[in-house]
């Protein structure tokens, strides 16, 4: 520990101080956005040279695709001029990084759509299930989280943990293909695939809710009950507040820090959750379109999809940084100090 | 000079209690015991299929299709007449096969990577751990997806996706402790002596390691069970006739409203494997913590 | 100065046993502890680390976590605070009873700014409006030498110093009748230690409440206070007037602890801390004590006065003085003559 000098005690603070630290605050958002930009630019590297673990020629695949099985040599050889696969590897990766500079993700080899069109037409029912999936999740985990935290009934608590177990170890797709049986197959209540109406989304995103408020609910108890065992907590208690002004004032906002940022992770899980369940359930998103597209062996749509996912997730994260630092004055300013 | 005596047979005695209460702990804490006990009963099952199987997985007779429970087919038969016991006994094979193979591949390569990163610092550092950041920014299993998608269907091609995507996990968690532990006096004091790096590494630093990264590795053989019956329920991992969980329970929907069994029955073997993997590696947590855990009474 | 001759009982802790249940077995913090605080006074109370002083700041207040057992009488002008109710408890915390706790630095909720959680007080325990309240944070900063500009600033922007200075505004705010301050100044430089002391003596005397110094340091403690304690390994050891303990000490663990001061040799203490769990039998000081008598290891002496107000927990004592009364400590209720003008001696 560092002792403050004398000094360094009695000093006033001058405007010039609190300017240092407002620009440290800029000066961590940019930090973090710097950091992004180094996570997209290797995500574009990670999903350009991913391509090539597909086995044979590339351009004999997509000559493939596109003439079907009877090829010539001619045929391969105009792909391959046509498609820039001549040049060496890394100048196709340069090319490739300008026309992503210019939003131009290429043309689907399959349906000769465009890649960002595409996607961004099934961006929307990607959105509308992955936000459902994560109100349902939060509105499951926060009331249980913070009741099994003050649970003073083992039993009850021990339920709770229990239950929280089973989200954690349920694979969505089970999950899933148990709630189409219960709620379509056998109960009628509410479809089991489809787009469109509020009914159509209940399933989906319960499967999505579900699987993702366990982990979240065990997060906020453990968190909670970290916090309720600080000393601010017992030198709250020592200023004689009562038990709401604790927990509510003191406790909340210190326990539900580490549950934000975990809500941007989370959002990471949806997106890799949304993949399966748009599956099962034949939702029009970004995450059927990526399976259906690997079917197809349709490589610049998967590329397209891939990269499109990652860079959201990036960018959701780093809002999710900036939340947190607004929300927890320490943060802040650690990188200055 | 008594006193002294004293005081270490003490600090021996209870540093021994230590060790027994930790064990006890972990016998106390029935469900970790419980999931220790399913991982070992599937591990025999693996082992043994070919002798406790009651049926050939393979065997299809069509005029024994969709059967429900019976005397010769425990867990009655699917939609080409094949024993489901024995095909989910063979499952494990796979399901415990892919999850030992990636952990034990991932692990390595991953806690290598972060020791060195950790301890080394400096532009290797720097580098592995955007690296890290990247292939962590690809959400859950999208990039074991395209992976597998690429290379095409089939049990190399799953391990080969999962365990280029998994590593990145072990690589941050040991680069974690390797900086908290290059800062303890013991690694100070050891490093004074100027042993070799690789030294202090392997005596010093990576022994101290060890224990988050068995837990890890235990959560880590449940997430990928999840994800390789997850690529194989999409059709993009092992595919049929081979008997796996999750393309069994592909398999299964068509049927699912009137021979719901056909799904239920890998469902459960895969939630049930997942959640005795996570009771034990809580188990092991709270077992292995015992010893960071300290009543301090003037705190 | 004339208070010290009427100077009633304010807090008195009878035959109090505060016991832990951990899984390495039952952790005895406090066992048979007596003493009482009159008002306006100061009281000390020293031991090493471990030795359940924090335990017992932390119990007069029922501050304890819940795998703790209490047991015995702690009345606070005339109740007793271990039969009160959780609510009767709260109108007693920060009004009547304040405390410090120990390290500053973690007993401010990080995400809150410091003048928020002062003016939080205001606003609870007297029903101020915010303004009001800011207002008044302001002005308590400003007594104990902050800046009033840096109520907006948040825990981790101040120093440890700084902190402290906060925390005693903190515990002061409601000015109670009581202060519990335990370890004030630790992990502080000399010079702020000082300045420290100085203040909260000043803050006690001006409102004249009574405070409770838990400290390990045997300096800070001759320096302030009236009477004091020495607790070792859970129990009272020695307890008395400050001068007459500091000058004639009557057992062999405050004689060690004396002899530690720099002034005085800086001789350690040999030996390790005993443990609470399974504490040594006879006399609990005994392996460490070089006044060693063969009953040592097998008899627990009884804390027995040997001058006036001067009690030892010890036989050697017993053996060597001739003017032992035969009589165990209880609550002696004659009051000690001129303990609030001895005050800050030395400061």
């Amino acid at each position: 520990m560092e002792y403050p000098k004398a000094s360094e005690v009695k000093r006033p603070i001058s405007e010039n101080d609190r300017n240092i630290r407002r620009i440290s605050m800029w000066k961590y958002i940019a930090n973090r956005l710097a950091m992004v930009l180094i996570v997209i630019a290797g995500v574009t590297l990670v999903s350009f040279f991913a391509m090539y673990l597909a086995p044979g020629d590339p351009a004999e695949l997509i000559a493939l695709e596109r003439y079907g099985q009877d090829l010539d040599k001619s045929q391969i050889e105009s792909v391959r001029e046509a498609e820039g696969l001549d040049a060496p590897v890394y100048f196709q990766y340069f090319i490739w990084l300008d026309h992503l500079l210019h939003l131009d993700l290429g043309r689907s080899i399959i349906t000769s759509d465009d890649v960002l069109e595409e996607i961004l037409l099934k961006l929307p029912a990607t959105i509308e299930l992955t936000v459902a999936g994560l109100l349902i999740s939060l509105l499951i985990a926060l009331p249980i989280g913070v009741l099994s935290a003050f649970q003073k009934n083992i039993l009850l608590d021990n339920c709770c943990a229990f239950f929280s177990l089973i989200g954690i170890s349920i694979p969505n797709f089970w999950l899933g293909i148990l709630l189409i049986w219960l709620f379509s197959l056998t109960l009628h209540i509410f479809p089991s695939y489809g787009y469109g109406s509020l009914s159509h989304l209940t399933l989906p995103a319960l499967t999505l809710g579900i699987s993702m408020s366990s982990i979240t609910a065990r997060l906020t108890r453990a968190s909670l009950m970290e916090v309720m065992e600080k000393e601010y907590i017992l030198a709250a208690r020592a200023r004689g507040f009562d038990e709401y002004t604790v927990v509510l004032r003191h406790a909340l906002k210190n326990a539900l820090l580490p549950v934000v940022t975990f809500a941007g992770m989370q959002l990471g899980y949806l997106l890799g959750g949304a993949v399966i369940v748009e599956t099962i359930f034949s939702w029009p998103g970004i995450g059927k379109l990526l399976v259906d597209s690997i079917f197809a062996r349709d490589f610049s749509m998967v590329q397209g999809c891939v990269l499109f996912i990652a860079v959201l997730f990036s960018l959701s994260s780093l809002a999710v940084d900036i939340l947190y630092a607004v929300l927890d004055p320490r943060i802040r300013y650690d990188m200055y100090d | 000079m008594t006193c002294m005596t004293e005081n270490i047979k003490m600090t021996e005695k209870s540093s021994m209690n230590e060790k027994r209460l930790s064990l006890w702990e972990f016998g106390k804490n029935r469900l970790a015991l419980f999931g220790i006990l399913f991982i070992a009963i599937l591990c025999f099952l693996a082992l043994f299929a070919p002798y406790i199987s009651p049926n050939d997985p393979f065997a299809q007779k069509l005029d024994k299709r969709l059967l429900g429970p019976c005397h010769e087919y425990p867990l009655g038969t699917d939609e080409f007449g094949r024993c489901i016991f024995s095909r989910v006994i063979y499952g494990t094979r796979i399901s415990l096969g892919i999850g030992i193979l990636v952990v034990a591949a991932t692990s390595i390569a991953g806690t290598s990577l972060g020791l060195l990163s950790g301890y080394k610092g400096g532009l290797f550092d720097e580098i592995l751990m955007r690296g890290v950041d990247v292939m962590l920014a690809f959400p859950n299993i999208i990039l074991a997806l395209m992976i597998a998608g690429l290379l095409g269907p089939g049990f190399l091609s799953v391990v080969l996706s999962l365990s280029l995507t998994q590593w990145p996990v072990y690589a941050r968690l040991v680069r974690g402790q390797v900086l908290s532990l290059k800062k303890r006096d013991f690694v100070e004091a050891a490093r004074a002596l100027r042993p070799s790096n690789f030294y202090i590494m392997r005596k010093h630093i990576l022994p101290n390691c060890m224990e988050p990264v068995i837990v890890l590795g235990t959560l880590e053989i449940a997430h990928v069970i999840i994800f390789a019956s997850a690529l194989s329920f999409l059709g993009l991992g092992i595919q049929p006739p081979t008997p796996e969980w999750g393309s069994m329970l592909k398999s299964g929907i068509p049927y699912l409203r009137t021979y719901p069994h056909l799904c239920f029955v890998p469902g459960l073997m895969i939630m049930l494997t997942v959640f005795a993997l996570n009771f034990a590696a809580d188990g092991l947590r709270a077992s292995l913590g015992q010893y960071a855990k300290q009543e301090v009474l003037d705190r | 100065m004339s208070i010290s001759f009427l100077s009633t009982q304010l807090l008195s802790v009878e035959n109090l046993n505060v016991s832990f249940k951990t899984s390495k077995g039952l952790v005895k913090a406090n066992e048979n502890i007596s003493f009482e605080i009159k008002e306006g006074e100061i009281f000390g109370l020293i031991g090493e680390t471990g030795c359940g002083k924090t335990t017992l700041g932390k119990a007069l207040l029922r501050l304890l976590s819940n795998n703790a057992r209490i047991e015995g009488r702690i009345v606070y002008r005339g109740k007793n605070i271990l039969s009160l109710s959780e609510k009767e408890m709260r109108s007693l915390r920060g009004k009547e009873i304040g405390i410090m706790l120990q390290d500053s630095s973690i007993c401010f909720n990080p995400v809150l700014s410091v003048g928020s959680q002062i003016a939080e007080i205001y606003r609870y325990h007297e029903g101020m409006k915010k303004k009001d309240a800011e207002k008044k944070a302001s002005e308590m900063l400003e007594l104990v030498g902050i800046d009033s500009s840096r109520k907006s600033e948040y825990p981790h922007q101040f120093s440890g110093g700084m902190l402290q200075r906060v925390m005693m505004v903190v515990a002061l705010a409601l000015k109670p009748r009581l202060l519990i301050a335990d370890e004030p100044t630790k992990g502080l430089d000399p010079d702020i230690k000082l300045q420290i002391l100085e203040i909260i003596a000043k803050l006690v005397k001006k409102e004249n409440s009574s405070m409770l110094l838990i400290t390990h340091d045997l300096d800070v403690s001759t320096k302030l206070t009236d009477r004091t304690a020495v607790m070792y390994a859970g129990e009272i050891v020695e307890i008395g007037k400050t001068a007459t303990v500091i000058s004639d000490p009557k057992h062999p663990y405050t004689f060690a602890l004396l002899h530690s001061l720099p002034e005085k040799g800086l001789m350690n203490v040999s030996g390790q801390s005993p443990s609470l769990i399974f504490p040594p039998s006879g006399c609990r000081y005994h392996p460490r004590c070089s006044n060693q008598l063969v009953d040592c290891s097998k008899i627990h002496p009884t804390l027995l006065e040997h001058v006036d107000d001067h009690f030892a927990r010890c036989l050697f004592s017993e053996k060597n003085s001739k003017n032992v009364k035969r009589e165990p400590h209880l609550i002696p209720d004659t009051p000690s003559p001129g303990c609030a003008e001895v005050g800050i001696r030395h400061c």
